[in-house]
């Protein structure tokens, strides 16, 4: 009996219908921010993903058929395909045809990370790439959707969807924080603030992570911000899942991405801070939405 | 329908637990699961960034040596339209040692020195061969190109090391 109960509470919690408020935010946040990530890309097509530039596919053996579609294509090609991932992008973010979108952005996503992208071999494209393969499996569009305006004429209808999406993505969001965090406590560079002091004066530095290392070269301060960083990231996680000590959980992500951008000019991992929304109930998320905005509340249709 | 949709969401999210796990503990212990390492792989690209430093700037450089003899060093400024540090990271070939070898990845510098070539050719710079390289200075605080220069800017042969 206990075991059902498990069970049940297991599948409710990760396939139960749940509001589409916070899972339609992060639709939003995410799908701007792509189109965005994307299209300062554009100048840079033919050399990036092009037979111009210097790239090679990931995949050296395997089907035929794969390594001929991995052929890196004509400048002309290349900008048919990143087209129309900038409109799926777009679709996306408007909440049109949202999981077919999903579908269309994370399949042309891997493609050009499979013939260029991984090259860079950045943590962001990873989490770009494993968003856009989460809103794959729920209708993000269930509410402040286009679809929910062409549907029902209004963009502030709702509908419950299904709550996979928004469970992946806060599950690979704490395991991201964590990961991160527990890594500094057996990573042998992590054990001293060199790690910090060099980072602040490399390819990624600032000028005001330059102007801090070059006015407080004291090594102490710099073990000190470690602890630092590693007291931020072990609090984010723990922060955003329980409830009273959200606050500082939020808080503590925004400062510790913000420090990032200042200091090493890393903000591609500003799409993770909109994604907090997903971690309190969806009900308390849509029920907060509309005391604190009446105009976002709107009718629940079927 | 829905019953079997229910399984799959169920397959799916123990896929990716599974997925999850075995890239933490890679994390941690640098355990490899027997099965299934590029799902670990990915997993772990996700929880694991910035995991150390350097002390010096390694950036990839080519030269190229026409038919006559003579040498000259290759711009290659034009084919990365990206942040300098995209760049330079660019250059390193890190995921595709990652899910290859080390020895695909010497391979992958000769596919890539031979393409500069092919480019350049095509860009009216006839050389017999392309040989890439490391530019290589020490970091300062005084600004990310102030040692970029001799003599502490020096020049490494492709190594993996």
């Amino acid at each position: 009996m206990k075991l059902k109960r498990i069970w049940t509470a297991w599948d409710t919690w990760w396939l139960g219908d749940v509001a589409p408020h916070p899972l339609a935010l992060v639709r939003i946040a995410a799908g701007t921010w792509l189109f965005g990530y994307w299209l300062i890309k554009l100048p840079g097509v033919p050399m990036l993903f092009s037979d111009q530039g210097i790239t090679i596919p990931i995949v050296t053996r395997g089907p035929a058929l794969l390594l001929v579609a991995l052929q890196l294509p004509p400048a002309s090609v290349a900008y048919g395909i990143y087209a129309v991932l900038l409109l799926a992008l777009c679709g996306l973010a408007l909440g049109w045809r949202s999981q077919l979108m999903a579908v269309i952005a994370f399949t042309l996503s891997v493609y050009f990370w499979m013939i260029s992208l991984h090259l860079y071999g950045s943590s962001f494209d990873m989490l770009y790439l494993f968003l856009l393969f989460s809103l794959m499996f729920s209708d993000a569009g269930g509410t402040y959707s286009l679809d929910m305006k062409l549907r029902h004429g209004s963009w502030t209808a709702w509908k419950p969807v299904c709550a996979l999406s928004q469970r992946l993505i806060a599950v690979q969001v704490t395991a991201t924080y964590t990961g991160v965090c527990w890594q500094k406590f057996v990573l042998e560079q992590w054990q001293g603030g060199e790690v910090l002091y060099y980072n602040m004066m490399s390819i990624w530095a600032t000028p005001p992570a330059f102007w801090f290392v070059k006015h407080v070269p004291w090594m102490p301060v710099y073990d000190a911000l470690v602890h630092g960083v590693e007291f931020l990231q072990f609090i984010i996680p723990i922060g955003l899942w329980t409830g009273h000590l959200r606050p500082v959980g939020v808080a503590a992500g925004i400062v510790f991405h913000c420090i990032i951008v200042a200091f090493l000019g890393m903000g591609w991992f500003l799409v993770m801070p909109p994604t907090y929304v997903l971690f309190p109930r969806p009900e308390s998320v849509r029920d907060a939405l509309f005391r604190r905005f009446p105009s976002l509340a709107g009718p629940e249709v079927r | 329908m829905k019953t079997l949709g229910r399984i799959a969401g169920h397959l799916l999210v123990l896929g990716y637990l599974l997925a999850t796990a075995a890239a933490f503990l890679f994390t941690l212990a640098r355990i490899a699961p027997p099965v299934g390492r590029e799902a670990m792989l990915v997993s772990f690209a996700m929880m694991a960034p910035f995991q150390g430093y350097a002390t010096h700037v390694y950036e990839l450089g080519a030269e190229g040596v026409r038919a006559d003899g003579t040498r000259q060093d290759i711009d290659l400024s034009p084919y990365y339209p990206t942040t300098y540090g995209e760049r330079v990271v660019r250059g390193y070939l890190i995921m595709y040692r990652v899910f290859h070898s080390d020895a695909d990845g010497i391979a992958a510098f000769q596919r890539i020195s031979q393409i500069i070539r092919d480019r350049e050719l095509q860009r009216g710079n006839a050389y017999a061969v392309v040989q890439a390289y490391w530019k290589v200075w020490p970091l300062s605080p005084d600004g990310l190109f102030t040692l970029r220069k001799p003599p502490t800017l020096t020049r490494d042969v492709i190594s993996l090391d």
